[in-house]
């Protein structure tokens, strides 16, 4: 067990490959109540075809991943949260682009927590009825996102930028595409993914690490898995053309929602991702931040309401941003914010834009780390993608205006701009029982 | 002024509540007020420049809003700085802050005697959008119906962010004098947790929060208020949805200072408020009616709320089998394992509030507005003597008023008195 202490900040990270290839990562928080555990996979929606070895190549249906991440909770016994709950421990898992995470937090029992943590992930149990079951309950799921607006706008915007990448499936899939799952697939992608050499867990709280350790180990030790094999994920080359301009639908909403979105035109190593995020960061709160003029200059012609939401994501064989508000006039907003980038794009960021964002950023870091949570999922985020988590401090530190510009260039390409939009379809809501508008609820 | 000095965090929070009646005619003015301060104070006359200040102080959140508790309206101020000592260079961030969280309420930007006209023109724009937009989130929307159905006599259906109909009658003066007595008399608290030192913090703090002649004037303690129920209200709406919103609305005659609350915890947690409860269980995991399943108990109005994303066909069919698993709790089918579930996971969800100095402060805001001290370390000793007979007292108080449902369906109206209506 290798031990990293990190002066500034004053925290030590315990950390240690296993032999089966699984990745562990400890960080005890002094003082807290509640320990937060996350056992991941590097396995997303974006992994849809893959080949073992020199085996046979798998192409498989839109939402499997998201699928599997539902049925693993289930035992020979029941479902799983009811051994978390008996231990009182807070479970759930979540399934993104690239990973299916796993957690729980808990104040008492964190061993045997731990201990059910490991072992549920590492033991499915799928059966053909249990898996229909599931259909319904995932419908339901997707339904849900269905009927919410940003959502909607979010995916119809990955839907234009893109044209081959994964990245423009729904996670969660189709009502369609999870009515063609079955247990064989399942379980071909389970082999495939979750194998112990494409995990990592992370724990933060107040424990001891080495018996957290020594826990993991023996927990591990007492399992047999076949030898870690290669896995091949084809990515398709993803042209620098956009799929679509725009796409515009009709929902039940109060007022139109638009997202803006660009895609980096070059496929950036694995070892860049980190330091192009925390740039994008830095570009995006200086031009559409609460403090830039344009933002100020929105808000005062009473266009936005508050600072628009931006995002960057940068995954294998993709990274894109958006900017995305409710605005009663989207077309307006879409020509300010073109017109902005158009003006970064030729002047560069301010020095002194830069220097305060940065500043910030420092600063964000410092809050993230109140949060278990949002330490442990980071550390496995970033160190799937062979970096350190708790390096970020020394990264902004490094990072120059000049890097930050270059983000900026490489990034937004203003004839490929996508635009998503969300109409109000119209039909106002119909109350039968009252005369009020829908306002006061 | 409340004072938590810890090292745990490696943030300094800073919070201001002020507590306000929830009442129609100054609902919406307290509603629009946190908005309108925070847009420009005198040394920060723009959202630029009250954000600049933040990034300033690396990156610090100041943010504001409005919420109720029971039938009271709270105007929340919030900064969370980092703590400079885990900084380059170890910058001194606390007495900064509490200059800012003055700039955000204490020192407005006025003009002509009154608050700047821009600033109340578009944040009560911004208001009417916000009230419009709750239609876009149809869980919470649905939700806000049903308790609209249910109180309509009651303060507590006033939504928190405010009343489009009230936005005509305020003006840049209306608002002022109204910020003049809240300034003057509204109950105002003060907390603070971090690595702070208790006594220089508290002077700091009275030195900057200076009001002119202020004298705290307690709210009325007037009782909760609450209605008759001549049988259950049924309410359909429609809207182009992909899953219909069921809420189903419950009066709790518990609420926080009772004895029973723990009781009615107890309840709400074996009924629906985890993944093992059995709303979940059996809407969820057996029936694959839902994916969101879920109960909600306020124990500071005595409500219970059940909720459901479910196929517009099925609502028959999931109201039936929620009602099922109020009649098994009556008829005392609780297992001891459900029991034992139950009382971990609640004192699991307590002791996690150790860690969130927001959570802390609302723990000790609602025991201070509910006028009844509650803690971790009660809850904790209090939970473990439930048994499954106090929760069978529990579901016999409890009253079904309102079944609301939003779904894509036109349909008539559904007569009231149908087979679960329930008299009081």
């Amino acid at each position: 067990m290798q031990a990293t202490r990190y002066e500034l900040i004053g925290e030590q990270l315990y950390t240690e490959t296993l032999p089966n290839g699984l990745r562990v990562a400890l960080l005890p928080k002094a003082g807290y109540s509640k320990t937060y555990a996350v056992f991941t996979t590097r396995y997303g929606s974006v992994d849809n075809d893959f080949q073992v070895d020199s085996g046979t190549r798998h192409q498989v249906v839109d939402g499997i991943a998201h699928f599997l991440e539902h049925k693993l909770f289930e035992e020979e016994w029941g479902d799983v949260f009811h051994d978390f709950a008996t231990q009182g421990a807070s479970a759930n898992a979540f399934t993104s682009h690239d990973r299916t995470a796993y957690l729980f937090s808990a104040t008492s029992g964190i061993e045997k927590n731990l201990g059910t943590l490991l072992d549920f992930v590492q033991r499915p149990y799928l059966t053909p009825e249990s898996i229909e079951k599931e259909k319904g309950i995932i419908e339901q799921e997707i339904r849900m996102y269905d009927d919410m607006p940003f959502w909607r706008g979010y995916r119809h915007l990955l839907e234009c930028l893109f044209v081959a990448s994964p990245v423009r499936i729904d996670i969660a899939g189709t009502v369609e595409s999870i009515r063609r799952i079955d247990q064989a697939a399942l379980m071909e992608c389970y082999e495939t993914f979750y194998h112990p050499s494409n995990m990592m867990v992370a724990v933060v709280g107040d424990f001891e690490p080495e018996s957290i350790m020594a826990l993991i180990q023996r927990n591990q030790a007492a399992k047999t898995f076949a030898p870690p094999r290669s896995i091949q994920r084809f990515t398709p080359a993803e042209p620098g053309t956009i799929q679509q301009a725009r796409h515009e639908i009709q929902m039940a909403v109060s007022r139109p929602l638009v997202l803006l979105g660009w895609k980096d035109a070059a496929v950036l190593k694995e070892s860049d991702h980190l330091q192009r995020e925390l740039c994008m960061a830095i570009v995006q709160d200086v031009l559409f931040g609460a403090v830039s003029p344009l933002v100020q200059g929105l808000l005062d012609q009473g266009l936005i309401d508050d600072a628009p939401s931006c995002d960057y994501e940068i995954g294998s064989g993709y990274g894109f941003s958006y900017i995305g508000t409710e605005t009663d006039d989207p077309v307006a907003f879409e020509t300010a914010i073109r017109d902005g980038l158009a003006h970064a794009l030729t002047n560069g960021l301010d020095a002194d834009d830069f220097e305060r964002s940065r500043r910030k950023q420092l600063g964000e870091y410092v809050r993230g780390l109140n949060s278990p949570e949002a330490i442990a999922n980071q550390l496995t985020d970033i160190g799937f993608k062979g970096q350190d988590f708790f390096q970020i401090p020394d990264l902004i530190a490094t990072l120059t205006l000049s890097d930050a510009n270059s983000a900026l260039r490489a990034h937004y390409r203003l004839e490929q701009t996508a635009v998503s939009i969300v109409w109000p379809n119209g039909d106002a809501v119909d109350n039968e029982n009252e005369e009020e508008e829908p306002d006061a609820a | 002024m409340h004072v938590l000095s810890t090292t745990k965090f490696k943030t300094n929070t800073l919070v201001l509540n002020i507590q306000r009646p929830l009442r129609v005619g100054e609902v919406t003015t307290s509603a629009l007020l946190p908005y309108v301060l925070t847009r420009g104070s005198r040394q920060y006359p723009s959202v630029q420049a009250m954000q600049r200040a933040l990034d300033d102080m690396y990156g610090s959140v100041g943010s504001s809003d409005t919420f109720k508790v029971g039938e009271r309206h709270v105007m929340q101020f919030r900064l969370t700085l980092p703590n400079g000592r885990y900084l380059p260079g170890r910058p001194e961030l606390l007495r900064e802050g509490i200059a800012y969280l003055y700039q955000m309420l204490g020192d407005p930007l006025m003009e002509n005697g009154a608050f700047r006209a821009s600033f109340v023109t578009l944040e009560k724009e911004a208001l009417r959008k916000r009230v419009e937009g709750i239609f876009n989130h149809k869980a919470q929307y649905a939700r806000l119906r049903c308790i609209d159905a249910m109180c309509p006599e009651e303060p507590y259906r006033l939504y928190s962010g405010g009343r489009i109909e009230d936005l005509a009658a305020i003006t840049p003066e209306t608002l002022r004098d109204a910020y003049a007595r809240i300034c003057a008399t509204a109950p105002m608290d003060l907390y603070v947790v971090g690595d702070v030192d208790p006594t220089a913090v508290a002077e700091e703090l009275e030195r900057v929060f200076v009001f002119e002649g202020r004298e705290s004037v307690p709210l009325d303690s007037a009782p909760i208020s609450g209605k008759v129920l001549t049988g259950v209200q049924e309410v359909r709406e429609t809207a182009a949805v992909n899953q219909g919103q069921l809420v189903m609305g419950y009066r709790v005659p518990v609420r926080y200072g009772d004895g029973a609350f723990y009781a009615m915890m107890m309840f709400n947690g074996v009924l629906g408020g985890f993944a093992h409860s059995k709303l979940f269980v059996n809407v969820r995991e057996k029936a694959s009616l839902a994916y969101s399943v879920r109960s909600h108990y306020d124990p500071h109005k005595g409500l219970l709320l059940v909720q459901a994303g479910i196929n517009v066909n099925e609502q028959a069919r999931a109201r039936a089998l929620i009602e099922a698993q109020f009649a098994a709790i009556a008829s005392g089918d609780v297992t001891d394992l459900e029991l034992e579930q139950t009382k971990a996971m609640l004192i699991n969800t307590y002791r996690e509030a150790y860690d969130s100095p927001g959570a802390l402060i609302n723990l000790a805001y609602e025991s201070c507005i509910a006028g009844h001290e509650r803690s971790i370390e009660e809850l904790t000793k209090a939970i473990p003597d439930i048994t499954r007979d106090d929760l069978r007292v529990m579901a016999e108080m409890l009253r079904l008023d309102t079944v609301y449902f939003l779904s894509d369906e036109p349909s008539s109206v559904v007569a009231s008195g149908s087979a679960s209506a329930v008299q009081d």
